[in-house]
């Protein structure tokens, strides 16, 4: 069942939210290192599957399994899912007033350092870190001081959670429509942030409508969900056709 | 027909007891025959009752009963003068303690800062206490008449910009009532920064009443920490007035005690007057904490904004009641009234009510109050980026906190509040 080398595996899985199944029976291998993108019409569940991976829970588990890193991931906690590697980036970012961003970031990162039984970061090398990541983004420093996406644009919100992962530096990043809402320049520094993270222990998981951010990142897999079932799956040109031709040819089929 | 009884009881103060109020004491005729009068007309007022709208969620008696037998045994705090706490005044900082009765102090006090047993000229004081006796006579301001022995006095010149903090500790280690009376004066174009801070470790009663008159174009910037034993009582009365372009900034945090009510009357009485009230009050255990606010908006342009937040744990109970006036003359009125309350357990309860009363249409008067348990898309977003959940929900807890504390602009105050944070929600 769990294939070797893979980092996450999905087998039958069905999820309902509020006792109504939302993924119903998917199927998917993301290997070490492997760029996924997931495209479905509106409400096919591409969110519910990343908060299934993240372990939101209004997301009920009615059957099947996923293996993450060899490990059942239902036993993993939210926090430990996060410590072992897994970013969500939000469809939706939530604000946190009162928060700063900087502070914010301090805590996970120390977070995930206390369970690797690792030392905390020093403040200098935090900062470092911090102001790099922020540069790279085209992310300005008056953002960092703020609260967490307290009054952000909807296209800054989506930059701050490109900034988090960066500083987190997740094995598997599920990537919610983090492009969506932003312009054409901040869609390619996002790019940056992304490429400048592909490594070989680095695999992502990208949530998307528009093909745009794939001509920056070139997936090598491209599924096509809808009603909670993967129904296609291809290489990076099934976006461009899916771009060109929706989804209704492949529903229908 | 019994509870109505209960309802008229009125202040049983007998002859005997007299003497215990420190009456035969004073040698002061003027403050004597004030006391005097004023047991006169205590006697013949009724102690509220939760069928007093406004002490409704507050059950007023056994702080009544409390008061009364310690002010009958009169105990002195062990807090000497000379103790090493005390600090000495800098440039910066003036700090005033009061304990055993009276305010004390380590070195001089500028000549804005008169107390009533150490000034030479009674006049001010004698005035300004007869003034606003005639003007509140509650029960409690009564009371805080007929008890205190010492008042500190306020009082800036015209056009004298006070860059110091003023620290007032009100502080006691043992069991006493204990009544401290503050004045404070801002004279045309003056400003300074007031810091009152209460910290009792053990069942006192506290009953304070301050006055605040701002002139024109004065600015009081007003702190206060309200941090006190489980088994206290704390009971504070502020009125102030704010004439024609004065400005009145206050931040405060509440603790909570066994009951602690906290009454602020503002009355804007001139054009262009402002108010920016932010407030945290975070009771655990039983505690209580009760708000109490009026303002009145008597003249044309005048703005008040109110942000009181309530972090409730354990069985703990909260009121707040806002209540903003209108007057048909106050045109161009701006006010903003919010209460969020933050709920931390099944068991604790908070009782909101704000209220606005506008008799013109030419208002901006918005309000809101909002009360319920930590947000769970925020706990989650917290523990998705790794960190646990109890240290998610504390900082959540602390961010609510946090939000108020950010908005306080003096760096000084801003860090003593900070602090505070970290030692009261931790
Ligand atoms: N809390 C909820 N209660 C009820 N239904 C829900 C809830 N959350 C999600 N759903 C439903 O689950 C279905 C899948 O939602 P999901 O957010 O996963 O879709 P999506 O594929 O991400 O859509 P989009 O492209 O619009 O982001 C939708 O029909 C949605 O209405
Ligand atoms: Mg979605």
């Amino acid at each position: 069942m769990n294939k070797k080398n893979s980092l996450l595996s999905i087998n039958n899985l069905k999820v309902s939210i509020a006792e109504k199944i939302i993924i119903n029976g998917l199927n998917l291998t993301i290997n070490h290192g492997e760029v996924h993108a997931i495209m479905g019409p509106n409400g096919s569940g591409k969110s519910t599957l990343a908060k299934t991976l993240a372990g939101h829970p209004e997301c009920e588990i009615q059957s099947g399994s996923i293996s993450y890193l060899g490990k059942d991931l239902f036993d993993l906690s939210v926090e430990e899912r996060a410590n072992e590697g897994i970013f969500m980036g939000f469809q939706y970012p939530i604000e946190i007033p009162g928060l700063s961003n900087t502070a914010f970031l301090k805590a996970a990162l120390n977070a995930k350092k206390k369970s690797q039984g690792d030392e905390e970061i020093t403040a200098v090398d935090f900062l470092k870190e911090l102001k790099h990541n922020a540069e790279v983004i085209g992310m300005d420093q008056a953002f960092l001081n703020r609260g967490v996406n307290e009054g952000f644009s909807g296209g800054e919100k989506k930059r701050n959670e490109i900034l988090q992962m960066m500083m987190l530096k997740p094995r598997l990043s599920i990537l919610d429509e983090t492009d969506s809402g932003l312009d054409i320049d901040a869609m390619k520094t996002v790019a940056n942030g992304l490429n400048s993270m592909r490594r070989k222990d680095s695999s992502f998981l990208l949530i998307t409508h528009y093909d745009r951010l794939l001509g920056y990142i070139k997936p090598d897999f491209v599924h096509v969900l809808s009603k909670g079932q993967i129904i296609q799956s291809g290489d990076s040109t099934l976006a461009n056709q899916l771009e060109e031709k929706g989804y209704e040819w492949l529903v229908k089929t | 027909m019994a509870g109505q009884n209960i309802m008229n009881t009125h202040f049983d103060l007998n002859g005997s007891q007299l003497k215990d109020y420190g009456l035969d004491l004073i040698d002061v005729d003027w403050l004597k025959q004030l006391k005097k009068e004023t047991l006169a007309r205590l006697k013949t007022q009724s102690i509220p009752s939760k069928k007093d709208e406004e002490w409704r969620y507050t059950n007023i008696k056994p702080l009544i009963q409390k008061c009364f037998e310690l002010a009958a045994k009169n105990s002195i705090s062990n807090l000497k003068k000379d103790k090493p706490f005390i600090q000495k005044h800098s440039d910066n900082n003036i700090f005033i303690y009061y304990a055993d009765g009276h305010f004390c102090f380590m070195g001089n006090l500028p000549s804005y800062i008169k107390t009533l047993r150490t000034s030479e000229d009674q006049m001010i004081f004698q005035t300004l206490l007869n003034y606003d006796v005639e003007k509140i006579h509650t029960p409690f301001a009564d009371l805080n008449t007929l008890m205190l022995s010492d008042v500190l006095m306020i009082e800036t010149l015209k056009n004298q910009k006070i860059d110091a903090t003023i620290h007032i500790i009100i502080c006691s280690d043992v069991e006493q009532n204990i009544s401290p009376r503050l004045l404070v004066q801002l004279r045309e174009n003056s400003s300074i920064r007031i810091f009152e801070h209460y910290l009792t470790s053990n069942s006192c009663v506290i009953n304070s009443l301050t006055d605040i008159n701002c002139e024109k174009n004065s600015q009081l910037d007003y702190y206060k920490i309200i941090d006190e034993q489980e088994q206290g009582y704390h009971l504070s009365l502020s009125n102030i007035r704010l004439a024609r372009n004065s400005y009145l900034n206050l931040f405060s945090w509440d603790s909570g005690a066994n009951i602690s009510r906290n009454n602020i009357n503002i009355d804007l009485v001139e054009k262009n007057a402002s108010v920016n009230l932010n407030s945290l009050f975070s009771p655990k255990e039983k505690l209580h904490v009760d708000n109490q606010l009026k303002i009145k908006h008597l003249a044309e342009k005048c703005e008040s904004s109110l942000d009181y937040r309530g972090i409730l744990q354990d069985q703990s109970t909260g009121v707040f009641g806002g209540e903003v006036y209108v007057a048909q003359e106050a045109r161009d009125t701006q006010s903003d009234m919010k209460n969020r309350n933050l709920l931390l357990s099944d068991d604790a309860r908070i009782n909101t009510k704000p209220v606005l009363e506008i008799y013109n249409e030419d208002v901006q008067c918005s309000h809101s109050a909002t009360s319920g348990c930590l947000d769970n898309d925020k706990l989650f977003y917290l523990q998705s980026r790794g960190i646990e959940e109890t240290d998610a929900m504390n900082i959540l807890i602390r961010s609510f906190a946090s939000e108020i504390i950010e908005k306080i602009k003096n760096s000084q105050m801003k860090r003593t509040f900070q602090e505070y944070l970290v030692q009261k929600l931790q």
